[in-house]
């Protein structure tokens, strides 16, 4: 006689499943459509960003130009939504160049920011204690969630979050970090009760907009070193 | 060699006076402490002059603060220890990034500086003659190196290729002087910025005192364009070009430039910059 339990559980285990993979499914989909907006208007937005890009391809921020020099802060990049280390590789070279150590959140692909806290937390670790000081955290839309979501259980080794594109379900800032807000809607930035910086551009070329660039370098000189306990002493 | 230490500028800085004469300050560059200063040098200039050597804020025995390393701000600790010092005026020698600092300091409090002495440096801002990216990616990629590590890949732009091979002995010998107290990184790091952000191109020509510009014409460091744009701005200077030496040019030909600096400092000739010369200077700063 078959086991009617055990098929029960079987059942059970599928429509888990199931429901789990749905969850996943329509979790991405209305992340895509929160980030990028409706797939109706992906045309136009291509087009205006390629423009965009061709606009700012030769901005003197690109060559450092009025760029202050960085104090070789550590700098952890956590990507946004469908991001990853590959698509702010050009913001990593540019803050290595103006005297920052970036590092990367060995992050393929952002499809889920609830998968970035792991590697999130493991390179900020290694950072903060490779160069014996806090780290600054630079995250992108969906991203800033998994940061703020790092920064809170790990205060001992980030000083600073610079969020950079805002997104909807944010956890409550950490206290002990410093949270800086760089945004181009400005609906969003509207509803933002903090000090935020608002610049004017493709919200999907923020990391490599001019604007957001030279803001960025100007928050990061204004940061201080905070040595972690043993450089202290 | 005991250091002392005095209260300046909401630091303490370490200090060693040797020598007896005319006050003689020693500016050490980059990362360097007052050990590093070659001994025969010392030696050579305690005979004629009162040596001030210090440790600049972030290395050797002084405090290693995270703030205040803005070049400005470190000649304000020069000036501090020369009021703990009670010395009114004194010749003062900077090299490379201490160089810098001298320019800063001749700027800042022209009458606190007798006679200048610029070695291996640069004036900053958008004259600046800068090294080559090899030569910049050495000096950027010493973190997670021993202290040893990073100063062996530093001698190796700083040094001119022939002495590093035929003086290996004396220069591990100079190396371990000057990692005993090995810098911070982070002071390492407030320092390189802060030498990136200087520029005295503008007031160099208003500075009175006299200038003697010395380096080598193999320093791929500070390449030695830079002295002669030194000079140019610089209305009463005299530029030297030691031909064969890098970067490490008191370090390299001791005898010779101690005796040029010298001869450069107790010489009794009065003041040259006119009007005029100041004019040409200003003109040269754009």
């Amino acid at each position: 006689m078959p086991d009617k339990s055990a098929r029960g559980g079987e059942r059970r285990t599928q429509s888990h499943f199931r429901r789990s993979s749905f969850d996943k499914a329509g979790r991405f989909i209305g992340e895509t459509l929160g980030t990028f907006g409706l797939p109706f208007f992906w045309p136009y937005a291509s087009m205006r960003a390629v423009a965009e890009l061709i606009l700012n391809s030769a901005d003197p921020v690109y060559r450092g130009h009025d760029i202050r020099y960085g104090d070789g802060k550590p700098v952890v990049l956590v990507p946004g939504h469908l991001g990853g280390d590959v698509t702010l590789a050009p913001l990593a070279i540019w803050l290595d160049a103006i005297g920052y150590r970036p590092v990367k959140a060995q992050v393929t692909i952002n499809l889920d920011d609830r998968a970035l806290d792991e590697p999130l937390v493991t390179a900020l670790r290694d950072a903060a204690r490779r160069i014996g000081r806090k780290t600054v955290m630079i995250a992108f839309d969906t991203g800033v969630r998994a940061a703020m979501r790092v920064a809170a259980i790990e205060g001992e080794h980030v000083s600073d979050l610079i969020a950079v594109g805002l997104s909807d379900h944010l956890p409550r800032v950490p206290a002990d970090v410093r949270l800086h807000v760089i945004e181009t809607s400005r609906k969003v930035a509207a509803a933002w009760r903090g000090d935020i910086h608002i610049v004017d551009g493709a919200r999907t070329l923020l990391a490599v907009n001019p604007a957001v660039l030279k803001i960025l370098s100007e928050i990061l000189r204004e940061i201080p070193i905070t040595l972690l306990p043993a450089q202290q002493s | 060699m005991t250091l002392r230490r005095a209260h300046v500028n909401g630091i303490q800085l370490a200090y060693e006076i040797r020598g007896s004469g005319p006050p003689l300050v020693l500016v050490m560059g980059y990362r360097l402490n007052s050990r590093a200063w070659p001994s025969e040098f010392i030696t050579a200039l305690a005979r004629r002059f009162t040596l001030v050597l210090f440790d600049n804020r972030g290395t050797g025995m002084s405090d290693k603060p995270t703030s205040g390393y803005a070049l400005a701000n470190i000649a304000k600790d020069v000036c501090g220890l020369l009021d703990f010092l009670n010395v009114p005026r004194a010749h003062v020698l900077g090299y490379s990034m201490g160089g810098a600092v001298a320019q800063e300091l001749a700027c800042r409090y022209p009458e606190r500086v007798h006679k200048l002495v610029l070695c291996a440096t640069l004036c900053g801002g958008p004259r600046t003659v800068y090294a080559g990216p090899a030569v910049i990616s050495v000096m950027r990629s010493l973190v997670g190196l021993s202290a040893h590590e990073a100063a062996e890949r530093i001698a190796t732009v700083t040094y001119a290729p022939a002495y590093l091979a035929q003086n290996r002995e004396r220069v591990d010998e100079q190396m371990l002087r000057e990692i005993a107290e090995p810098t911070p990184l982070h002071a390492a790091d407030l320092q390189f910025q802060a030498f990136v952000d200087f520029d005295s191109s503008r007031a160099l020509p208003d500075l009175r005192a006299p200038t003697l510009v010395l380096t080598g014409d193999q320093d791929r460091l500070i390449p030695p364009g830079n002295a002669k744009i030194l000079a140019k701005l610089i209305p009463d200077s005299r530029l030297v070009i030691l031909p064969g030496l890098a970067h490490r040019a008191l370090w390299e030909a001791t005898e010779e430039c101690a005796s040029l600096i010298v001869d450069f400092l107790v010489e009794a000739k009065k003041p040259q910059a006119d009007e005029g010369k100041r004019q040409e200077a200003r003109a040269n700063a754009g």
